[in-house]
């Protein structure tokens, strides 16, 4: 699905991502954990093509270079980032978007646009299942929404373009435990043998709930350690100084 | 031709007139005339040194052209007006055909009894109708500029309207504007007058289009008097041919408690200036002026806007959004003035543009005066572009660059038109908007 190689990102003399190496199979959850300014919303921006200039290395997605499509291609492809900061658009309906989003997705597949009924009763649905109030469809893209409001309207987004391989950019910070809960439900809904879903979060919290294959944690720009599941307990348990110490003491081994 | 000799060929020209517009055998009409002529001749046409006028540059007119035409010229029968009405709209209609209102067109005798309506053309021949002539000589007598003295020099036809005290006008009345002129040069020349007796109310639409791509000229005037508790809803959408000069004014009178509501729509013409003058001149008084203005190629926008406070806790909500493309400019000079007794006063102001080329311009002048010193003023301005976060989000959704920002461009507008109460104009300014944006949409130039 997704292999990324020695990737690098700079910003001006500024050195973000120190040599990425991750590779992420069909079917399988990723979780990134790392402290703020890791670098983890820079790897995220990079996939999702926010970020288009000092980068090198390079980010292979179903086969293709992603880092030369054009944000819209990379999304039409399957690739959807749920933003940690969501941006207000005063002016724009939310069911608009969503509806514009759903049909640039099914126009490159060859397929007719989506019949008004049937998208209203599918997202209906998913709006019950995120218990989302209706009023929500008709308000302005985020604009005046609560923290959680926003993240919800993203996995409400991500549900409805069942994307292959979905980002989720700290999706559980700002939110209480009810309402990590609910996105949480709404992620596991999405996840099945054909998609793969990367958690960048710095919370292990949100990996009780959408449980991950591997954890990886970023530091300063690079992954430092893999593991499984049980790799976010010992976070929890020690803190991100563990896995610093852990790795300076192999680099001592080493040298 | 040197301004001095535009003035002068104006002058010729409306001496020339005279004989031929009516209420010729009128005396009062006559002395109104010649009055507005002298008038024309001291302040001359405007020019970039008049402070008013400073961003708004008339030189690509010839000015000396345009020529109003006799009502017995105008070819009323090739109109196909449906072609013009907008969709499932119920309402009363008058229709003007180059300056002329058109009864073949109008459905003047539709409505209710009480109300008062006929052509300005039929006042000033009939002596009966004084005070008509009254409200053109003070209208002479503020004249700020020469294309004012000369709406008022040359007036000829335009409706006059009268609610009677506590009449809610059932369906609303549109007043279309057709330039049908297949010649350049032609001048539409409109004086409507308007008024609310207490507790009335009225929709009015006003519209201004051309059936062909001509460069003609409007010069419109609509003057409005809103009494006590009556309310006054009016929608002005100027989309005329874009080889156009339209100059129009909307002084509005408010009385004590009553309410007036304009939408000020400019869609069309090379240039456009239109100036609001609102006078709160009751207690309690309520106005909110709502602008819209898109401009591409290379059109000049121009809305010169001035709030008068004469009286205490009333208040003003002007909000003027505008677009602009190509080398397309606009300017908007919003003025406040508040008086001295005009305590608690609410007058709030927001000015915002978005630029959508490296070529395009927009000026902008707040003008607070304010002699009270109990009031609530604000006023803002902005000069922007379309912001990238937006764009990036919706093409992280799939939706491609150009499409993204046309989205957001139509946002931007859409705050001003979902407050058009009138369906049928609603959806009709959404199409207007549509088909302008389609035109603006190729961003290559875009910062």
């Amino acid at each position: 699905m997704l292999s990324i190689h020695d990737l690098k990102v700079a910003i001006g003399d500024k050195h973000i991502l120190n040599g990425i190496d991750l590779s992420v199979n069909p079917g399988e959850i990723h979780a990134i954990m790392g402290p703020n300014g890791s670098g983890k919303s820079t790897l995220a921006n990079v996939i999702a093509g926010k970020l288009d200039e000092g980068i090198s290395g390079t980010v292979q997605y179903q086969g293709q270079n992603l880092l030369e499509l054009d944000p819209e291609e990379r999304a039409r492809k399957g690739v959807f980032l749920a933003f940690q900061h969501p941006t207000e658009i005063p002016g724009v309906n939310n069911i608009y978007l969503i509806k514009a989003a759903v049909n640039a997705m099914r126009k490159h597949r060859g397929q007719a646009e989506v019949d008004a009924i049937d998208f209203l009763k599918l997202i209906r649905e998913k709006m019950k299942l995120l218990e989302i109030n209706e009023s929500f469809l008709y308000r302005s893209v985020n604009d005046g929404f609560s923290g959680g409001e926003k993240k919800r309207n993203e996995i409400l987004q991500m549900i409805m373009l069942e994307p292959q391989l979905a980002l989720l950019d700290e999706t559980d910070s700002g939110l209480d435990i009810d309402a990590l809960k609910i996105v949480s439900r709404g992620v596991n809904s999405l996840a099945n043998d054909g998609r793969s879903i990367i958690i960048v979060t710095h919370f292990p919290r949100i990996l009780e709930y959408i449980v991950p294959d591997y954890v990886h944690v970023l530091l300063n720009g690079k992954i430092v350690h893999s593991g499984d599941k049980n790799t976010a307990h010992d976070l929890e348990k020690y803190g991100y100084t563990w896995v610093s110490e852990k790795v300076n003491s192999a680099a001592e081994a080493v040298a | 031709m040197k301004n001095s000799q535009l003035t002068t060929h104006l002058t010729q020209l409306s001496e020339t007139l005279s004989p031929y517009l009516p209420g010729a055998a009128n005396t009062a009409v006559a002395n109104m005339r010649q009055r507005a002529l002298t008038r024309l001749a001291e302040l001359g046409l405007p020019k970039i040194t008049d402070e008013a006028w400073r961003y708004t540059n008339l030189r690509a007119f010839d000015k000396s052209a345009f020529k109003p035409i006799a009502e017995a010229l105008v070819s009323r029968c090739e109109l196909e007006i449906e072609a013009l009405e907008l969709p499932s709209f119920d309402r009363y209609r008058i229709v003007l055909i180059d300056g002329w209102v058109s009864d073949t067109h109008s459905t003047i005798d539709e409505l209710p009894a009480e109300v008062e309506c006929f052509r300005l053309k039929d006042a000033l021949e009939q002596r009966t109708q004084s005070d008509i002539v009254e409200l053109l000589d003070s209208r002479v007598s503020h004249a700020e500029h020469g294309f004012e003295a000369l709406n008022c020099t040359i007036a000829a036809d335009g409706v006059v309207l009268r609610l009677p005290a506590g009449l809610k006008l059932d369906k609303p009345l549109e007043i279309i504007h057709v330039s049908q002129s297949d010649a350049d040069a032609r001048l539409s020349n409109v004086n409507h007058f308007v008024s609310l007796a207490e507790n009335a109310k009225l929709d009015l639409v006003e519209r201004y289009v051309s059936v062909a791509q001509t460069s003609h000229m409007t010069n419109a005037s609509i003057e409005l008097n809103i009494a006590d508790s009556a309310e006054l809803n009016h929608y002005r959408i100027q989309n005329e041919s874009r080889s156009a000069l339209h100059v129009g004014y909307a002084t509005a009178n408010q009385s004590e408690n009553s309410q007036y509501r304009i939408f000020s729509i400019s869609i069309g013409a090379l240039l456009d200036r239109h100036e609001v003058k609102q006078n709160l001149a009751g207690e309690l008084a309520r106005c909110e002026m709502k602008g819209l203005y898109v401009g591409n190629e290379k059109q000049h926008i121009d809305n010169y806007t001035t709030v008068t406070h004469a009286s205490p806790e009333a208040s003003s909500d002007e909000y003027y959004k505008g677009i602009l493309a190509d080398r397309g400019r606009s300017v908007f000079h919003g003025r406040i003035i508040v008086n001295k007794d005009a305590q608690l006063t609410d007058a709030q102001q927001q000015n915002r543009n978005l630029l959508l080329s490296q070529d395009a311009e927009a000026a902008t002048k707040p003008q607070l005066e304010i002699y009270a010193d109990n009031v609530k003023c604000s006023h803002g301005a902005t000069v922007g572009h379309l912001d990238s976060d937006a764009i990036f989000y919706l093409r992280s959704r799939g939706l491609d660059e150009k499409e993204a920002r046309a989205i957001l461009t139509e946002a931007f507008a859409t705050e001003i038109i979902e407050l058009v109460d009138l369906v049928p104009v609603r959806e009709y300014l959404f199409e207007l908007l549509r088909e302008k944006l389609a035109e603006v949409h190729d961003y290559r130039k875009a910062a």
